[in-house]
Order: C-alpha cells, then structure tokens, then sequence
C-alpha cells in the first residue's frame, strides 16, 4: 500500500499509533463502509469514517435538509436547507478528505433494493429513524453477512451495538424480537431530542466500523452499550444470542427480504412523494 | 389496590438486588386478595435487559399455589436502571392474539405485574393491570 | 387417553373446561385433535408454521417439551399435559431514530 504525501501528511496520527500503522490506513483506504441515514447519527459517524480515510463511503437518505435538522445534523449547513441529504453530505466529506470516494444512494431502502444496495460494502452503519428499515436492515445484513453497527436515540438515551453475521451472536431481532406498538416510541419531531446526543452515539458507531475494519480491539458485538446523558452514564450490558431468531438463530426462517411495515403495525406505502416527507424523517 | 406485608416487600427487593446485574423475577401468591407468599424465581434470560420465568420453575410454582389454594396475585420483576413501568417489551409480553378477534389479551387476566426499580438510590415499586393493551396503574401498599 | 391442563386465558375456547381428555401419539397429534374439537384453542400454541410458539410451554408430566422432542414428543396412556404462557419481559426498549 502506498501513500501519497498528501496521505501520509493527512493521516501521520493514525499511522503512528499503535494498533494502527499503516498497515491499518491501508485496510482503511481499502474499506467500504455504508452509512445508512445522512441525519443526526450518519453525520459524525460518516464525517469520521471519511476523516480516517475509508476508501468508499456509500451514504444513503431520501431527504432534503430541513432547518429542524440543523441542531444535531452537523453534515449540513444553513445554506444546504432544501437540498437533498445525500449531495449536502458528499461535498461536505469530500472538503474533509478528498481522498474519500462517495457514493450517494439518493433512495428509499426497501425488499427491493436492500440486498443490492448494501451488497458492495464490507460494514453497515445503522442510522435509521423508522423501524421497518431497521429490521429490513438487520435482515439484509445477517443474509449478505456483513456486520452491522447499530445505534439509536430517544430524548436524552442512547444505546449502540455490533450485530455480527451468522450464529452464536446476537442480531436486532434477538435483542428486539417484536417491534413496540405503533405509537408507544415517539420520532424525534414527536418526542424532542437532545441534540449532542447522536454526536456521542454516532460517534461510538464510527468507533466500532473502524475496529471492525482494522480487526483491533473487542467489537461490542454480543454487548449493548446504554448511554444517559443526562446523568452522563454508560452502562454496558451483555446481550444474548437467541437460537431460535428467525433471522440469525440456529434454524433460521427469514430467507428472503421482506417489507416490515405490517410486522411494525404501519399500512405499507409507497415511497412518499418528496414534499410530503416529514422534516426530520431520517436520522 | 395490592397490599404488600412488609416481610414479602422487603424479600423482592433483596431478590431484585441479589440479581444484579441482572432482573429478577418471581411469583407473588395470594389469598382473598392478600398477598401471602412471594416466590424468588431464576430468570432464565440471565440478563440485565430481560427476564423470563424458568420454565420448569414455572411449572412447579404454579401448581404449588394451585395445591395451596393461593392465586396467581401478581408476577414481580426488576428494573435495574430504568423506571418501575412496563416497557414495550414488558406490554408485549404479558399479551397474546385472541385468535377469533384478533385483539391484545392479557395472558394472565387477574394477575397483576409488580416492577422494582433499582434505578434510584431507594428501590421504587409500582404495580399494573393490564385494559385494553394498556398498562394501568393501581397503588401499591407496603404495610 | 392423556389429560391437557389448559390455561385460564385459554378456557374460553373450552367453554370454561381446566383440564381436557386428550387423544393422540404425539403431543403435535393430541394438539392437533384438540384443534378440531375446540378451534382456535391451540392458534397460540401451535405457530402456523407448525412450530411450538415462542412464548408458550408446554409440559408432558411436568417436563418442558423444549427439553424432550418439542411437538414431536411421544405420548402414551395416562400422561398429563401442562400448557402455561410463559412470563417474561424487559426493560430496554428499542429507540427509533
């Protein structure tokens, strides 16, 4: 792996460090990473995958910037108020690091698209706002074997995981077999959130993509990190693998994608028409 | 209204901190209304974030209240860093799916779920019946 | 003959029998004959992919079938049969966004 000058400049304090060197930039140039949402958890984690120098970084979200976002989602700026999540997101990574090549996904992920959308990518970020997408997520992921690092907010809480492929370690659907009844979890337009929030939890997702790229560290695979804010308290706790997930578990019966939006309770739709997206629709 | 003798209320609070990390759970039996013994079951999830009845244990403690006359008065479990009220998951599984209508039913229509929160300082107990899917809230005295 | 001790939220299908005379070699037959007596008795025993339902135990002379051969567990004369919702629940809950 070589580097240009530029590139040994930029990226001196990772290939100093030990457990990186530049072995590690070079499994970190040579990674793809999809960051799934461009919102208030895929700003930091994307803006610091592409600080490390992730050679592809995909980002995907249907949305347009809305100035609700503007207190959390660092990705964007008041000038980007309008314009599409995605393009707001790339200039803003590439004039962090040129280096970065990003692919935008200007899409709504679906059964239909989920597999072919995610298959070229070696880590799956988790930054959705709606439960279908997650289970569908976790689906795809657990099919196509890939990692994928899960985080959530709500209010002032946080939680944040590794779900890895295949047996022997948990999965969302083993931590979260049923979705709550529509209506018990308020979206952020609905319930308010703290908007350093998704900064730490974002940030502890990037963590994690990195580690798992680099194979350094304990991934918080098969542990569920909770994060107070208001307290400023971290509680991890172990999470288990559930042998009979129909997604991951021993006899697994989730073979093929399938649209969440009946399991979650919601009528399935199509994909909303721009301007009747709710403003802070994705995180 | 669920009346706790101060001897049972003081054992599901020490279960719930000898189960730590982890929830506890177990069986509150009672007579004409009165509870009368509390059984300190294992949760079988052996997790922080979980709790379920050993099967086996279940079995057994069941058909002891059943031989003594008892009724199943409340199920007990801890919350060890959130509040004493019934999460999602909580809700979720104290239903099942009438099959002819298919609404939410209680699983366990009469009994009561008590919560012991150990996310204070002072452990907080609450209790609830389940109408309509929904947990409401009755008063939990400690006498 | 086995007797099949059936739950309180599960009577109603029973016309408020407790325990049920039972016919079968298995407790996936004994359950499926109960079905055509009493339909819509074993929905939330039996999934509808035939499996045992997560969040039900089933017990042949207070051992849980999960431990024996699930449905497929061999009955004979004379067994008994527990069917309990199983009790459970959580305290962390999945956030949104």
């Amino acid at each position: 792996m070589s580097f240009t000058e530029d590139q040994v400049r930029r990226y001196a304090r990772h290939i100093i460090l030990p457990g990186i060197g530049a072995d590690g930039q070079g499994k970190l140039t040579d990674a793809k990473v999809l960051v799934i949402g461009a919102g208030g958890l895929g700003s930091p984690a994307a803006m610091y995958l592409a600080a490390a120098g992730i050679g592809t970084l995909g980002m995907v979200d249907f949305d347009r910037v809305d100035l609700s976002n503007l207190h959390r989602q660092l990705l964007h700026d008041t000038a980007d108020v309008g314009r599409p999540k995605v393009d707001s997101a790339r200039e803003r990574l590439n004039d962090l690091n040129p280096n970065v090549e990003v692919v935008t996904h200007r899409e709504l992920l679906s059964s239909a698209n989920a597999f072919e959308v995610l298959g070229p990518y070696d880590v799956i970020v988790d930054g959705t706002d709606n439960f279908p997408v997650r289970y569908l997520v976790n689906d795809a992921s657990q099919l196509l074997g890939k990692p994928l690092v899960y985080g959530s907010i709500y209010q002032w809480e946080g939680q944040a995981s590794v779900f890895l492929p295949g047996p022997e370690t948990p999965c969302y659907r083993c931590l979260f077999p049923e979705p709550p009844p529509p209506g018990t979890v308020p979206s952020c337009a609905e319930g308010g959130v703290f908007g350093v929030l998704p900064g730490i939890i974002g940030s502890i997702q990037a963590t994690e993509a990195i580690k798992l790229v680099l194979g350094a560290g304990e991934p918080l695979a098969g542990k569920l990190v909770l994060y107070d804010a208001l307290r400023n308290e971290f509680t991890t706790v172990n999470l288990r693998w559930d042998p009979d997930c129909p997604v991951c578990g021993k006899h697994p019966t989730v073979t093929e994608l399938i649209d969440y939006e009946a399991f979650c309770g919601l009528t399935p739709g199509q994909a909303p028409p721009e301007a009747e997206r709710t403003p802070a629709a994705t995180e | 209204m669920i009346e706790l003798p101060t001897g049972l209320y003081a054992e599901m609070v020490e279960h719930a901190h000898a189960g730590l990390p982890n929830e506890a759970c177990g069986v509150v039996a009672g007579e004409a209304g009165r509870a009368v013994r509390v059984y300190r079951m294992r949760n079988a999830e052996e997790s922080p974030v979980v709790y379920r009845f050993d099967e086996r244990e279940q079995l057994d403690v069941f058909n002891e209240i059943e031989e003594k006359g008892w009724d199943l008065l409340a199920f007990f479990h801890s919350h060890t860093h959130t509040e004493a009220y019934p999460s999602p998951t909580d809700r979720a599984r104290a239903h099942w799916n009438d099959p002819v209508t298919g609404e939410q039913v209680a699983a366990y229509p009469g009994t009561r779920y008590l919560i012991v929160s150990l996310a204070e300082n002072q452990p907080v107990i609450r209790g609830f019946r389940f109408e309509g899917g929904e947990p409401v809230e009755e008063e939990v005295t400690v006498s | 003959m086995v007797q099949v001790k059936i739950p309180t939220i599960m009577r109603r299908h029973t016309g408020g029998e407790a325990v049920l005379t039972g016919e079968g070699s298995t407790v996936r037959d004994v359950l499926q004959k109960l079905e055509e007596r009493f339909p819509g008795l074993t929905k939330n025993v039996v999934t509808d992919d035939g499996d045992l339902h997560r969040f039900v135990n089933v017990y042949v002379n207070d051992e849980d079938v999960r431990y024996l051969g699930a449905l497929e567990t061999e009955v004979k004369d004379g067994d008994v049969l527990s069917i309990l919702p199983a009790v459970a629940g959580g305290s962390v809950d999945p956030f949104v966004a």
